[in-house]
């Protein structure tokens, strides 16, 4: 078969032609990978809390003020704790990205690094470092007094010869806090009602926010359509 | 590259008694008080890395001449010597035996052998291992012994602490003591902490004509200048030119390594200009950049542009007319 | 035979990163670790095999003016599968790696072989060349991945043989431009 002429009209055939059998196909590929790919960034994000949360059944996403948060409860809809995921700029080599849990008093449960450009051998130790067990354990921390490495007056262990790493971390888990202050707060500032009995959630359809307060009763907020009224 | 046979040097050409040896053991002799002042403040373990260094570094370059290249061995001219000292003052007392052996393989395997031994190398060797190890061993690379004279016995529990521009770099200003840190009683590498030491060094270099005062001046005067300038503006931020450079690598950089004939540009003009371009670079790297020390960095850098200095500042021709005809400077 | 040879000629001979110098930016980025450089290698195999299939069987389709626009084309669906496909099915390397799949589009053996060989040749050949070049091209990325690794976190293939710190240098993008460059050096010594 002859080579085909390069005058305007093959040229502008053969590149739709091109064109559109390409995009069919990757449409095609696109809606068949559709699902796992979902099914690996959940399991992925379901890992990660697993890690920095107490076992929970199931986690709510939310974001407040622009920082995605992770609200988890356990079967009977009791909130056992909340993630915040963190991005500090301080770090040493450019941004640090970390998911910190607390437990429904506030403490630090657990935490996890999941992005960091700090120095390989040094700052990257932080995964570690601040872990139950490593040196400058944070774990159980209560942060109403902030963060701070002992050499700026503070009570954490920084890692060695990486202050600036140390730093950082410091940063994102005060910033963690601050969000996680925030969540709490947004829960009595709106109109809440009390909800005797926590099954009554499995009713409500377009809860925004719940969260725990005092002993046996349930906040809830309601988004400003209202919805359908409750009992 | 091949017909690299000829040696180009600046003309006129004289003979003289001088000899790769001659100046290689002048450097050697010039580099001793500042060896017997670390011996001073960290004892054996002073002797211990310097000797580690320089036994690492001739038999790295022994084997690769010997095995490798299989051709004469050239290990007694000195240079290898003076890379192993090199390398050694700019490492912490307390390094690892390995660490060092690493960084000698380094200098001598990659910086200098592959691109054809002494002569050929475009990185000064010493700075190139040092380098190599600084990235390779963060941790063990920045855990400074603190110097105490050896009849002290603390000095036994090899107590590390921090140094002034590391502290520098966290944002902390110290008030150092500016005698203490002429003298050397501060914490760093093993050889560069006691400015008078490598000063006198340096007077004994010039004297013999090793080394030039272009570089030294050139870039000490252009660090004190840019931090006068940074310190003018804001002293409780910055340090003043004064603690620049006395503090980390300042004066063994600018004396030792960055002198290095083989990795420096060939003229005086070029010369002030290499300086000029390392005194930049380090205080940048001090005042913004992530490393506490700019140094070795700054003159890796400038090390780079030396062909391209040299080709800028060529040296006048011996016997040439002072203002050539026009034609050819259009050309 | 001239198939055999064909395929043969991208290991040693005609290698592409290690004698022809192509697409080096993966090669550099991408060889952290044995396994990192041998799957990055097989998604270039991948997209190389196709692509030559394809190009060589359209070839005549298209007019020479827009060849090259058309290969592009050609070779970013492909890419954009192996992409998707990696994303829902070995997410543990697409993560690692993500940065640099998108870029095996304008990576230059791709393009090179489809001009060079793809476009002159019948559709079996051109499906040998693509094999022989692709898995040449993932043999010279395992190995500096496997040196680089070695060197740098003292493991194979993930498993750890000492339990320390390794020169962390060959960690780094410098320790990929060391260990390229020996290595080119080791194999111009035996290839003459």
């Amino acid at each position: 078969m002859a080579k085909k002429q390069s005058s305007l009209i093959n040229m502008v055939l053969t590149l739709f032609v091109i064109t559109v059998v390409a995009a069919v196909a990757l449409g095609f590929v696109y809606y068949f990978t559709q699902e796992p790919i979902a099914q690996v960034k959940e399991k992925k994000l379901n890992e990660g809390l697993m890690k920095v949360l107490p076992a929970f059944d199931h986690q709510v996403a939310e974001e407040v003020e622009g920082v995605p948060t992770y609200k988890a409860f356990d079967a009977n809809e009791q909130l056992v704790g909340t993630a915040v995921e963190v991005v500090t700029d301080k770090g040493f080599g450019g941004d640090v990205k970390v998911l910190v849990g607390f437990d429904t008093e506030g403490k630090i449960f657990g935490y996890t690094v999941l992005e960091h450009k700090e120095t390989a051998g040094l700052g990257s130790k932080m995964g570690d470092w601040f872990q139950e067990g490593g040196k400058g354990n944070v774990i159980g921390k209560d942060l109403s007094t902030p963060a701070k490495v002992k050499k700026d007056g503070g009570d954490v262990d920084a890692i060695t010869a990486a202050t600036i790493s140390s730093r950082a971390f410091c940063d994102a888990l005060n910033k963690a806090y601050a969000t996680y202050v925030n969540t709490v707060g947004s829960c009595v500032s709106t109109d809440t009602l009390i909800v005797k009995d926590s099954k009554c959630c499995d009713t409500l359809t377009n809860v925004s926010t719940v969260c725990k307060s005092g002993e046996n009763s349930i906040e809830v907020t309601l988004k400003e359509e209202g919805g359908q009224d409750n009992e | 590259m091949a017909d690299n046979r000829l040696a180009i040097a600046m003309s006129p050409h004289v003979h003289s008694n001088e000899s790769v040896k001659k100046i290689m053991y002048s450097v050697v002799i010039a580099l001793l008080p500042a060896f017997c002042v670390s011996v001073y403040f960290f004892g054996l373990n002073a002797i211990r890395v310097t000797l580690i260094s320089i036994v690492a570094c001739m038999a790295v370059e022994w084997l690769i001449q010997k095995f490798l290249l299989k051709g004469k061995t050239t290990i007694c001219d000195g240079s290898a010597i003076v890379t192993g000292m090199l390398l050694a003052f700019n490492v912490p007392a307390n390094l690892d035996w390995w660490i060092i052996v690493i960084g000698a393989i380094v200098a001598i395997g990659i910086a200098k052998m592959t691109f054809g031994g002494l002569g050929n190398n475009p990185f000064n060797p010493a700075i190139v291992g040092r380098v190599f190890l600084l990235i390779s061993f963060p941790s063990q690379m920045t855990t400074w012994p603190t110097p105490e004279p050896i009849w002290d016995i603390k000095a036994l529990d090899a107590v590390t602490g921090p140094t002034p521009l590391g502290l520098l770099n966290e944002g902390q200003m110290v008030d150092y003591n500016y005698m203490d840190m002429f003298i050397g009683n501060m914490g760093g590498s093993l050889g560069e902490m006691s400015a008078i030491a490598l000063l006198l060094g340096g007077i004994f270099l010039l004297i013999r004509k090793v080394i030039t005062w272009h570089i030294p001046v050139a870039v000490l005067g252009t660090m004190a200048a840019f931090s006068a300038i940074l310190w003018g503006v804001d002293p409780t931020k910055y340090a003043d030119p004064l603690f620049h450079i006395l503090a980390g690598g300042a004066l063994l950089g600018a004396i030792y390594m960055a002198t290095d004939m083989v990795t420096s540009p060939m003229t005086g003009k070029g010369m002030l200009v290499y300086g000029v371009g390392i005194g930049i670079i380090t205080i940048l790297i001090r005042t913004w950049g992530s490393y506490p020390e700019g140094m070795s960095f700054a003159i890796l850098i400038m090390n780079a542009l030396v062909p391209l200095i040299n080709n800028w500042c060529k040296p006048k021709r011996f016997g040439e007319v002072v203002k050539p005809p026009k034609e050819e400077v259009k050309k | 035979m001239n198939n055999w040879k064909n395929f043969t000629k991208g290991f040693i001979k005609e290698n592409p990163v290690l004698v022809m110098l192509l697409g080096c930016c993966p090669t550099l980025g991408t060889t952290t670790s044995a396994i990192n450089g041998l799957s990055m290698g097989l998604a270039t195999t991948f997209v190389l095999v196709c692509s030559n299939i394809v190009i060589s069987l359209i070839k005549n389709l298209i007019p020479d003016k827009v060849r090259i626009p058309s290969y592009i084309v050609v070779i970013a669906s492909f890419v954009t599968v192996i992409d998707l496909l990696m994303q829902a099915y070995l997410p543990g390397i697409y993560e690692t790696l993500g940065l640099f799949i998108p870029l095996i589009v304008v990576n230059c053996i791709v393009l090179g072989r489809a001009e060079a060989f793809a476009s002159k040749n019948g559709v079996w050949a051109s499906c040998v060349d693509g094999l022989g070049m692709g898995l040449g091209y993932a043999l010279a990325l395992m190995i500096l991945g496997a040196v680089r690794e070695i060197l740098g976190s003292l493991s194979i293939f993930g498993w750890q043989f000492i339990q320390a710190d390794g020169i962390l240098v060959f960690v780094l993008a410098p320790g990929a431009f060391f260990g390229l460059a020996y290595f080119i050096a080791v194999v111009r010594r035996f290839n003459k």
